[in-house]
């Protein structure tokens, strides 16, 4: 086991960028020629390198408008794709016409689903269609792609495609579209995938409970929104390989989609992704890919497809909405005794990471708490909406909100103080999680202790304020770090350079999370250098180690210790390399300041890059290390779903306060303060960073973001003007803490932080509505129109008292 | 027809069509990719440039309405050997993640800070809600802003309990 | 190959293409050389001011005109200055513009809570008062102030100048009294509405970027403790921006209360004729309204001379 690392916070140096004189800003136009901070920050240059605020190797092109990204790359005749959407949310396509399209202006090609090898795919069914061929099962799904000399003669050819339909009968609502009389979207049935977790005796338990209590929640479907819509770009070398630069978050697995679809050899294919501007989930899946490689094979050109804003709305993937029922039995004092969950997941037009999302969601739902009889049934099905996939707490969001307002239901009744029924019931050390996994480095209690005490949480403080009443809600999570039991390796090679800085190679893809710059304070930590000695070289499937990608919150944890045993090692041969040198035992030496050196001996040393020199030209042997990882699971059983899912897990909890105003239903969200664990915060800056931006994501969701469909399963607001995401002005305060523990399984004790983040945000805004109002809501999100009409049923249902 | 423009201190000529926006005769004529095209309607901000000192949205606005006009993109404020004070803070506080709405955020700023040098944190916030971010809550570009304007950001970082 | 497959886009090498359909710019330097291309190629002319809103409209449009006609240059259509009239806001001042100038500050503060309102700063900064007006879409957010001011507009066109209150010239969603060769040239507060109690409330979905479920305004003036000439502008709850008489009239010659705020809201509200969207139900238009005009009757109340 590593050690403990001792995790020192730097002071950040911005005296550095302040007037000595405090002024103004100085008016800055044009002002290149004053360079007001070293080129590398000095926290890059230190040991430890992990627990350092380390700046992000990407900050720089970021901040000087550098990044590329794919819509900034161009090839010399490059051609422009569009791609025609279908008219109906589900209908059998009985012909497509594309010879006036194809004599449109600047029209170079146009594609169309016969034409591709293998049209569908999907990570657990391959159900959904690059292009449809036979049948569109929702509005997202694209028929007929045209390449073009400029974007706009794409565009204007799309009007002239004739594609005839015979619409077919659709279905919008989950609990609708499971009854057997409802059109089926895929085969026989739309229940599509069904997750089934038992403990105890549920029915007997709550027979024996002294309480119970049930309760409906809903939620919604939302957009990931990355800024950065999808993007790729394919073009044939001359060699006749196929090279695909994509925003993908996993290219490993979205090279083997391309393969598997185009039928060719993974070997001649390669991805490359760029930085990618904004995944959480949505970039998880291919698009276009496939689609411009045939495009491009078919004209010789490369060929870019960009989608717009709308298509990011209707085509790519989105969150489930959860129809969720919970039946909980308690004891007078407050202990839950069982809990049967049902949940039914609506699952959209294809599975995509549905099933995932379901098991997850599933496990998940009973909450951080310790129940001994459980029973879950959740079932994932088929409607004829934009497709579901993986977003951003895989299900965890969506439940939390419901067993969190549970929760506090439950607490109100018996009369007990939310933050001390939780406190009786959340998980310790050790618990047996519904799965009956032992569970290790568990901390919910000190998030929820850690989160009251900084947020001065005490039971109906300041309630009132002119029209408006003020209110605090507490939520707390636990969530899984890596897949649902299914391998999710990450492979790693570290490379020690002769003057002792070093290169990592991952598969993984820097999606805005931070990722590279915690997996280079990792190897730089294994081997006692600096961030600044480090290079990580990621996400090309031709150069790169294969890498299960930037999903499931599993960067840090499992590609991590990827590289941790890489650069293990790497760092074993080194020592083998200096101990002779030094007259000493390899297993004497230690890696620290930039020096091999022997241990509780550090004037006996030798700088790395010496050892490293020796290594390479002496003894002929580099200091190089490759090694891979995947999360130790054990297969759950079919029928009770017990078994070991997932290798870690992580706990928060998040106290929001909000203002209400009675007569608009206006809910503002003044502050969240939240303490989450990650194990070993590697960077705690991109920590804050994962939590404030989970929150915000959060916020979205329990207060304004919602992708609405008309009758006929349009969209009625795919754009940014009618999709309410948190501007600025919306988001609310937030303080982060981070909440010590340690993971022995994770690198230097890492867990992850990435999902958890916006997992407990929306059920603490919801509870700190009900403590401002008494009004509960039960479906996100909490528009004020919706606050508004509970708080008028609330009145109604008992006078009004009069607020002083 | 051409349009000439200053951007970024050196003028420029392009030859475009009349419906050409700015910021597809920034990023297609004139080699300035640094303003991004997120939504192409004005709603994200991503596409944020200064046209004679005052902040717009690219995509909303035709490249003849520039014409003779100073125009200041992203990549002219700093280079990698010379920050501008607020790429400095941005990079130091890792306030941005994914990146894409940096060069319209950074531009948001400075056009703020130009016109008011010490603003209050609502005044940050009023100056930033044309520009969308989905990675950060916006939280860390605030805490830099307040920064960089020698002012401390009103709650204190992160502790490890 | 350049690294990362990089080419830079040469000038001529490599068009992308726009994402508008082709037309015509023409930028005319005045107003009567507006007027002149608007007669010759009306009704195949569209203005272009801001084009925060049009150019959003060209992008989703099927059609184009012929020729757009960019009046940002013209500087006839610039200024806010106080005339023998009132407060003159030419029709190409920027929202920007509102919020800066003393004067707004001033005389018809409301103006500026209502600027505020609109888009986020690089809208206001390109958007104009009177491209704001001849959008005229039922949530025109700076149509309720200027109405329970009571302003005019000046029109020009080839048939000469004409005057009308901003009232009459809303006429539709999207349709306002312009003749095809006609331009909105100003907006004129008349004075003896300056410095009146006036507030402006807008109720949106989010408060950045936000767009109007419902606007309130409402300006009043007192004589010897009672309200006297209250007027009431509502938008968004109607096809264009409307006054709420009704409750103008209930509240014109009483004391001010709470209660009779209260009761003016919901009278205001049985004027409006709010629409159920997919943003915001009818019924919960009509509870801002309610809660929205008794707000700022109060708030008007707060900052009327006494």
């Amino acid at each position: 086991m590593a050690p403990k690392v001792d995790v020192k916070e730097r002071t950040k140096p911005l005296e550095s960028l302040k007037q000595a004189d405090d002024g103004p800003v100085p008016a800055v136009l044009r002002d290149i020629g004053h360079g007001l901070l070293p080129l590398t920050p000095e926290v890059n240059k230190q040991t430890p390198a992990v627990g350092q605020r380390v700046t992000r190797p990407d900050s720089r092109p970021h901040v000087l408008g550098k990044t590329v990204y794919i819509d900034d790359m161009t090839f010399p005749d490059m051609l422009y794709t569009k791609i025609l959407r279908s008219e109906y949310a589900h209908a059998k396509i009985l012909s497509i016409d594309v010879s006036e399209a194809e004599k449109m202006p600047g029209v170079v090609a146009t594609l169309t689903g016969k034409e591709i090898p293998v049209v569908t795919f999907g990570p657990s069914y391959q159900d959904q269609p690059l292009l449809a061929d036979d049948k569109v099962r929702h509005m997202g799904d694209g028929v007929v792609a045209v390449a073009a000399e400029t974007e706009q003669q794409a565009q204007d050819a799309l009007a002239k495609i004739k594609v005839e339909y015979e619409p077919l009968e659709t279905v919008l609502d989950p609990l609708e579209a499971m009854k057997d009389s409802a059109p089926k979207i895929h085969g026989d049935s739309n229940i599509y995938a069904t997750k089934t977790i038992k403990k105890g005796d549920v029915d007997q338990a709550l027979a024996d409970a002294d309480y119970v209590f049930e309760g409906q929640f809903k939620t919604q479907m939302v957009e990931h929104v990355p800024l950065e819509p999808h993007a790729s770009i394919a073009l044939w070398e001359p060699t006749g390989d196929l090279h695909v630069y994509s925003s993908l978050g996993r290219i490993t697995l979205g090279r083997a989609d391309i393969a598997r679809t185009l039928d060719m050899p993974m070997n001649r294919i390669r991805v490359t992704a760029t930085i990618v501007g904004g995944n959480f989930g949505g970039k998880n899946e291919i698009t276009l890919e496939p689609i411009l490689a045939l495009l491009a094979k078919k004209t010789g050109r490369p060929v870019k497809g960009v989608f717009t804003r709308e298509d990011e709305f209707i085509s790519s993937t989105t969150r489930h909405p959860f129809v969720m029922d919970y039946t909980t039995g308690v004891t007078k004092d407050g202990i839950i005794v069982a809990r049967k969950v049902r949940i039914v997941c609506d699952g959209g037009a294809y599975c995509s990471w549905s099933e995932t999302t379901l098991g997850k969601g599933a496990i998940l739902s009973v909450g951080p708490y310790n129940i001994d009889n459980i029973k879950v049934e959740a079932s994932a099905v088929y409607t004829t909406k934009t497709t579901t996939g993986a977003m951003r707490g895989f299900g965890a969001p969506q439940v939390c909100f419901a067993y969190e307002s549970h929760m506090d239901d439950i607490a109100r009744e018996l009369g007990i103080e939310p933050l001390e029924i939780r406190l009786k019931n959340a998980f310790h050390e050790g618990s047996d999680s519904p799965t009956g996994q032992v569970l290790e480095s568990v901390v919910v209690k000190e998030s929820l202790e850690i989160a009251a005490e900084k947020f001065g949480w005490q039971e109906g403080k300041g309630k009132t304020n002119s029209n408006k009443r003020r209110g605090q809600g507490i939520a707390c999570m636990w969530y899984p770090i890596g897949f649902t039991v299914l391998a999710n390796s990450s492979a790693a090679v570290v490379k020690v350079n002769e003057d002792g800085t070093a290169t990592v190679l991952t598969g993984t893809v820097e999606t805005g999370q931070g990722s590279l710059t915690v997996l280079g304070q990792i190897a730089a930590e294994e081997l006692g250098i600096a961030a600044d000695d480090i290079k990580v070289v990621s996400a090309d499937t031709d150069t790169t180690p294969m890498d299960t990608g930037a999903i499931a919150s599993r960067t840090t944890y499992v590609t991590g210790n990827a590289i941790l045993l890489a650069a293990k090692k790497a760092k074993m041969i080194l020592f083998d390399t200096a101990a002779p040198m030094l007259g000493v035992k390899p297993e004497q030496l230690e890696a620290r300041d930039r020096k091999i050196q022997v241990k509780n001996f550090p004037q006996k040393a030798l700088s790395i890059g010496d050892v490293a020199l020796q290594a390479q030209f002496v003894n002929g042997q580099p200091a190089l290390g490759s090694a891979s990882f995947n999360p130790h699971t054990v297969a759950m059983d079919p029928e009770t779903g017990q078994g070991k899912p997932f290798g870690t897990y992580v706990y928060a909890t998040q106290i929001a306060e909000v203002d209400v105003d009675e007569e608009t239903g206006e809910v503002e969200v003044l502050r969240i303060v939240a303490a989450h664990d990650c194990g070993t915060p590697i960077n705690p800056a991109l920590v804050e960073g994962q939590v404030e931006g989970g929150i915000s994501m959060g916020v979205g969701l329990a207060l304004y973001e919602e992708m609405l469909f008309d009758d006929n399963g349009k969209q009625i607001n795919p754009n940014l003007t009618n999709y309410i995401m948190p501007t600025s002005l919306d988001m609310p305060e937030v303080e982060v803490h981070i909440v010590d523990s340690y993971d022995p399984t994770g690198p230097f004790g890492a867990k992850g932080v990435g999902e958890p983040t916006s997992v407990p945000t929306a059920a603490c805004i919801m509870n700190a509505i009900y403590d401002a109002v008494g009004v509960r809501i039960t479906s996100l999100p909490a528009t004020a129109e919706k606050v508004l009409k509970a708080i008028q049923e609330r009145d109604q249902a008992q006078p009004k008292q009069i607020a002083s | 027809m051409d349009v000439t423009i200053k951007v970024n201190g050196r003028e420029r000529t392009a030859s475009v069509a009349a419906e050409t926006t700015l910021l597809s005769l920034l990023r297609d004529s004139l080699d300035l990719p640094g303003a991004k095209l997120g939504c192409d309607v004005g709603d994200c901000g991503a596409c944020t440039v200064l046209v004679d000192g005052m902040s717009v949205n690219a995509c909303l606005m035709l490249a003849a309405q520039v014409q003779d006009r100073d125009v200041t993109t992203i990549e002219g404020l700093g280079d990698y050997d010379h920050l501008h004070p607020l790429q400095a803070v941005f990079e130091q506080e890792s306030s941005f993640q994914c990146g894409f709405c940096a060069p319209g955020m950074i531009i948001s700023a400075k056009a703020l800070l130009d016109e008011n040098p010490k603003p209050t944190e609502y005044e940050i916030r009023e100056a930033l809600s044309g520009n969308l971010c989905r990675c950060t809550g916006y939280t860390k570009i605030i805490e830099a802003i307040m920064d960089v304007s020698g002012q401390s950001a009103s709650h204190a970082d992160s502790k490890s309990a | 190959m350049p690294r990362f497959g990089m080419f830079p886009a040469a000038f001529g090498l490599f068009d992308r293409g726009s994402t508008l359909k082709p037309f015509e710019y023409l930028a005319p330097d005045t107003v009567d050389e507006a007027v002149a291309i608007l007669t010759d190629n009306a009704p195949d002319a569209r203005l272009l001011a801001g084009g925060t809103d049009y150019l959003v409209e060209l992008k989703h449009a099927s059609e184009v005109p012929k020729v757009v006609v960019d009046v940002s240059g013209i500087s006839e259509f610039k200024g806010i200055e106080l005339t023998d009239k009132g407060l003159r806001f030419g029709s190409g001042v920027t929202h920007t513009e509102i919020m800066e100038s003393d004067l707004v500050a001033e005389h018809a503060l409301a103006m500026q809570e209502a600027a505020l309102t609109i888009g986020a700063v690089q809208t206001r900064n390109l958007g104009t008062l009177g491209g704001n007006l001849v959008t005229c879409v039922p949530s025109v957010d700076s149509g309720p102030v200027l109405i329970a001011l009571d302003a005019a507009v000046t029109i020009t066109g080839s048939k000469g100048i004409r005057i009308m209150p901003l009232l009459d010239f809303f006429v539709g969603p999207r349709k306002t009294a312009l003749e095809p060769d006609e331009l909105l040239v100003d907006i004129v507060i008349p004075k003896e509405m300056l410095g009146r109690g006036c507030s402006f409330r807008k109720f949106g979905l989010r408060k950045g970027q936000a767009l109007a479920l419902v606007n309130t305004c409402a300006s009043i003036d007192l004589d010897a403790g009672k309200l006297a000439d209250v007027r009431i502008a509502l938008g968004a709850v109607a096809p264009t921006v409307i006054r709420a008489v009704k409750a103008e009239k209930l509240l014109n010659g009483k004391a001010p209360s709470d209660d009779l705020f209260a009761e003016a809201g919901d009278m205001a509200a049985t004027e409006a004729k709010p629409i159920n969207d997919f943003r915001a139900s009818a019924g919960y238009r009509l509870d801002l309204i309610r809660t929205g005009t008794k707000r700022v009757l109060a708030e008007a109340l707060e900052r009327a001379p006494r």
